[in-house]
């Protein structure tokens, strides 16, 4: 045999998960469930006003009446919703802290096992925190600072309380409250998340950050996060994300929403790299996210970056409403499965404005008994003159029990627009490996080098902090998988 | 939910008519509860998203077999070449005698009576139900059949019922080969709902190339279906031009069952006014060492719809294939719409696939250049169309077809 055979056995034996520790924090749950009395519950934990919770009551009633989606490629035994947690909030944040210092130190080791720079912050001085452990904000950093200019970064229970006029004009206004099963559920029961606004003409000066984190078993994490970006202003956000090891799969249904007045641009980041279950598929979260941004304004940006390496089944389009005039929407994705990971990611961009432009470059890298499928849609509308749409869809298979699909929708209906779609399917080339090989790399190296720079086009969109982690979630995703 | 009372009285009247064997009826009646189990397909049904049918089948909530008084195919309509010629009249089967060593032209009694399998998609299943006509063309192996086969299909003004239904059978055996060209000729205003299933087989190193030109119908709702299966080292070239058609859905399957098998699918959409034009194909790699390429380009005048759906399969077993598709759209009015979905499904690493999809308006840089050379607009534009279209045709392995596609383009060959 050769040697990419020997390499490909050796590709899919797997590694181990080393964010998989369980922190022993007490927490208080609610009982298991989903009901009126539930949503009640989390509402009060939250401590929300009244039009809250009358919103929460409105989407669990149409939530009644709906049915979970099955068209995507993953399928998944049935979910029991009346066996999930839908609130468990660590004990000793009863009272908020007040400083870094009265964070429960185990979970100051927890985000310090995965290097959140919690503690790092005063050196790493450019990024605020806003950590999310188990529904509830841990603590937000840098508000002061960036109250400063007037920018707001807050958990969303937060700002149901103290903006209430902006989430109020703001949320479900890009994903309907009846959106879909998952956006409803969401909507319903979301316990915590954050809250970022930039006000007109500012121009964020540091990157803001979440780290989301499942932590209790069985407990579904169901995230809001809304980001506002007023006329003329600027923000990138990161999200990074990390789960313990479980074998019960965990459900995660978050709802992120953007909005972009004019002239104003979002950058939207994430590095997602939950517990992807065993080798033999066993355990691993279940990532059904929505997410949306709305090109609101004239010349306003939206672009979504993400890196997804982790979770047993990820199933989430990160959309841009193209609807203003000349607004642009952005979509880079990588996508890495192995052993028995499912991913059927992609974008949807809607043009409406005129001159709207939208760009959508996607790499997916299958090993193992992996699937992972690009599903999109481009949809040019009548008004929509003068729009223009590329798409670039590559695939890279390794070994031959995983799979790799393209599902593009393109719907054009004006005449004055012009829409590009490529996709290709390949595989590492002997060639190439021989090559790395040859200059003293061993076969993992060469895979990571390979594999690196066929996703460098979206690596290079990340900000630098990022691209550092994802390139080693890279070739740590690969490892000891094939070649 | 339609209501399917009308259509199940037609085919309780038409099992009744029918002088068959047990299983054929059985098959029938097997074929029919399945249609009628979700009935004609929903534009929220996946496979049908963009398929004009969904809203067109509608029509045929009684449908009432071919009844026809008309007899003669007029000669004038006849190729002016040599060929063997298979007629139907108003769906109505009508075979010449055939004189060449190694081909076979029946009615297709065998095949009508032998397919026991019925699928899921419900217009193939209510073809299979009613469909009592069809050719079945054999080629005995090593034969290389030295003239075209051309098959008529002629909708006279003298036929008056609303639905014609056909399910043809080629075989082409060991090492032979064939040309087959198939024309629709509407003569009638009247709204047919044609549907057929055609099936092919192609033994090693066979090769076929199947031509289908559908044009000029205003009234119709068609659905055809071909299914290809390709052994070790065979071809088939297949092409469908179709122009100015009224709501049509063109449905290919091929199977690549053997190494070195290679297909090539191609087809041309030139609609106008209302014409809305579906093409799906799925290429399903199943062997090592196959080979695939679907390449389809559409003209959208006035307020036309085309959409095209391909999808290329390569299964784990399926090392070493290569897997080619390209769809082009013009949209030349902006009440134009063009639907696209290129797929692709691969489960074999040792795979070279791709796809593009393209769609857009007439370069305006283009038709600069030829206005700055003295040529109007008019013109200009029609040249750019007919440039466009023609790449496809230039790519057909067949000159004399390749000639008669030129022209229907009313395009000059001999400068391509």
């Amino acid at each position: 045999m050769s040697n990419g055979q020997e390499f490909i056995n050796n590709y899919n034996q797997g590694t181990e998960y080393a964010q998989g520790f369980v922190t022993d924090v007490e927490t208080i749950d609610v009982p298991k469930g989903l009901s009126e009395e539930v949503v009640k519950f989390i509402s009060k934990q939250k401590k929300e006003p009244k039009w809250m919770l009358e919103w929460r009551l409105k989407a669990f009633e149409r939530l009644q009446s709906m049915k979970e989606p099955d068209w995507q490629k993953p399928k998944y035994p049935k979910i029991d919703y009346q066996d999930l947690y839908y609130y468990s909030a660590p004990k000793s944040l009863q009272d908020q802290p007040k400083s870094l210092d009265e964070i429960d130190p185990e979970i100051r080791k927890t985000y310090d096992k995965l290097g959140i720079p919690l503690l790092e912050q005063k050196r790493l001085s450019g990024i605020a925190v806003d950590a999310v452990f188990d529904s509830v904000s841990v603590a937000t950093t840098f508000k002061e600072k960036l109250g400063e200019i007037g920018v707001i970064f807050c958990s969303i229970s937060e700002a149901t309380r103290e903006h209430p006029e902006l989430v109020k004009k703001y949320l479900g206004s890009v994903i309907p409250m009846s959106d879909h099963f998952f956006a409803t559920l969401n909507s319903a029961v979301f316990t915590d998340g954050s809250f970022v606004y930039i006000p007109p003409g500012v121009r964020c000066p540091m990157e803001l950050s979440t780290y989301f984190r499942i932590n209790a078993s069985n407990t579904g994490q169901f995230e809001r996060t809304l980001i506002i970006a007023d006329k003329g202003s600027y923000v990138s956000y990161l999200e990074g994300c990390t789960a313990p090891m479980r074998d019960e799969n965990q459900l995660h249904a978050a709802n992120v929403e953007l909005v972009a007045l004019d002239d104003a641009e979002i950058k939207y980041s994430t590095v997602q790299n939950w517990y992807p279950g065993d080798k033999d598929g066993k355990g691993g979260i279940y990532n059904f996210v929505t997410k949306r941004g709305a090109c609101r304004g004239k010349n306003s940006k939206i672009s979504w970056t993400q890196v997804e390496t982790g979770s047993a089944i990820t199933w989430k389009y990160p959309s841009c409403i193209l609807q203003g005039d000349n607004s642009q929407g952005e979509f880079y994705s990588v996508a890495i499965t192995n052993n028995y990971q499912k991913a059927d990611t992609g974008t949807k961009m809607i043009h409406l404005g005129k001159n709207t432009r939208s760009k959508i470059i996607s790499k997916g890298i299958s090993a193992g008994h992996a699937d992972n499928t690009y599903r999109g849609m481009v949809s040019i509308h009548p008004k929509a003159t003068g729009a223009k749409n590329f798409t670039q869809c590559d695939s890279l298979l390794v070994g031959n029990k995983c799979g790799a699909h393209t599902i593009p929708y393109i719907e054009n209906k004006n005449a004055s627009s012009e829409i590009e779609h490529e996709a290709t399917t390949s595989k590492i080339g002997e060639d190439q490996l021989f090559y790395c090989r040859q200059r003293g790399l061993n076969q993992e190296e060469a895979v990571s080098l390979i594999v690196n720079g066929f996703c460098k086009e979206v690596l290079q969109q990340l900000p630098m902090e990022f691209a550092v982690e994802a390139q080693k979630l890279v070739g740590i995703s690969l490892e000891g998988s094939v070649g | 939910m339609e209501n399917y009372e009308n259509i199940k009285v037609n085919f309780d009247s038409f099992i009744q008519s029918l002088k068959s064997n047990a299983d054929d009826i059985e098959f029938r009646k097997k074929s029919f509860n399945h249609f009628l189990t979700n009935g004609f397909p929903k534009a929220k049904d996946e496979e049908w998203k963009y398929s004009p049918l969904t809203k067109d089948l509608n029509k045929f909530l009684s449908v009432e077999f071919g009844k026809s008084t008309e007899q003669n195919f007029p000669e004038e309509l006849k190729e002016n070449y040599d060929h063997y010629p298979i007629i139907f009249i108003d769906g109505n089967l009508q075979l010449e005698n055939v004189q060449e060593n190694g081909l076979k032209i029946v009615k297709n009694e065998k095949f009508l009576k032998s397919v026991k399998k019925e699928g899921t998609n419900p217009v193939l299943n209510f073809t299979n139900a009613f469909a009592d006509e069809g050719y079945l063309i054999e080629v005995e192996p090593n034969t290389i059949i030295s003239k075209p086969i051309v098959v008529y299909n002629f909708y006279s003004k003298n036929f008056s019922s609303n639905f014609v239904s056909a399910k043809n059978f080629i075989l082409i055996n060991e090492s032979s080969e064939i040309t087959i060209f198939e024309k629709n000729i509407y003569n009638s205003d009247q709204e047919y709902l044609i549907t057929s299933n055609t099936e092919v087989f192609l033994a090693k190193n066979s090769k076929l190339k199947k031509y289908n030109v559908n044009e000029e119908n205003k009234h119709s709702t068609i659905f055809n279906f071909t299914k290809a299966n390709l052994d070790e080292g065979s071809e088939l070239e297949h092409f469908t031009f179709s122009k100015n058609i009224n709501s049509c859905r063109d449905e290919t399957i091929v199977n690549l069952n053997g190494k070195n098998s290679f297909a090539s699918v191609s087809g041309i959409q030139s609609l106008l006014d209302n014409n809305n034009h579906e093409i799906k194909l799925i290429i399903n790699h199943n062997e090592e060492f196959t080979e695939s390429s679907q390449f389809i380009k559409s003209a959208l005048h006035d307020s036309s719809t085309a959409a095209f759906q391909g999808k290329i399969f390569v299964d784990s077993q399926a090392q070493k294939t290569d897997g080619y598709q390209l769809s082009r759209a013009l949209l030349l009015s902006d009440k134009a719409r063009f639907f696209s979905k290129p797929e692709l499904e691969i489960y074999a690493d040792d795979v070279k696939c791709s796809h593009g999809s393209s769609s857009g308006s007439i370069d305006n840089e283009s038709i600069f250049y030829l206005r700055s050379r003295g040529i109007d607009e008019t013109d200009a534009k029609e040249m750019m169309i007919k440039g466009f279209l023609a790449e496809v045709i230039d790519k057909l392995k067949d000159d004399r077809f390749k000639k008669i596609f030129f022209s229907k383009l009313g395009h000059d060959s001999e400068n391509v």
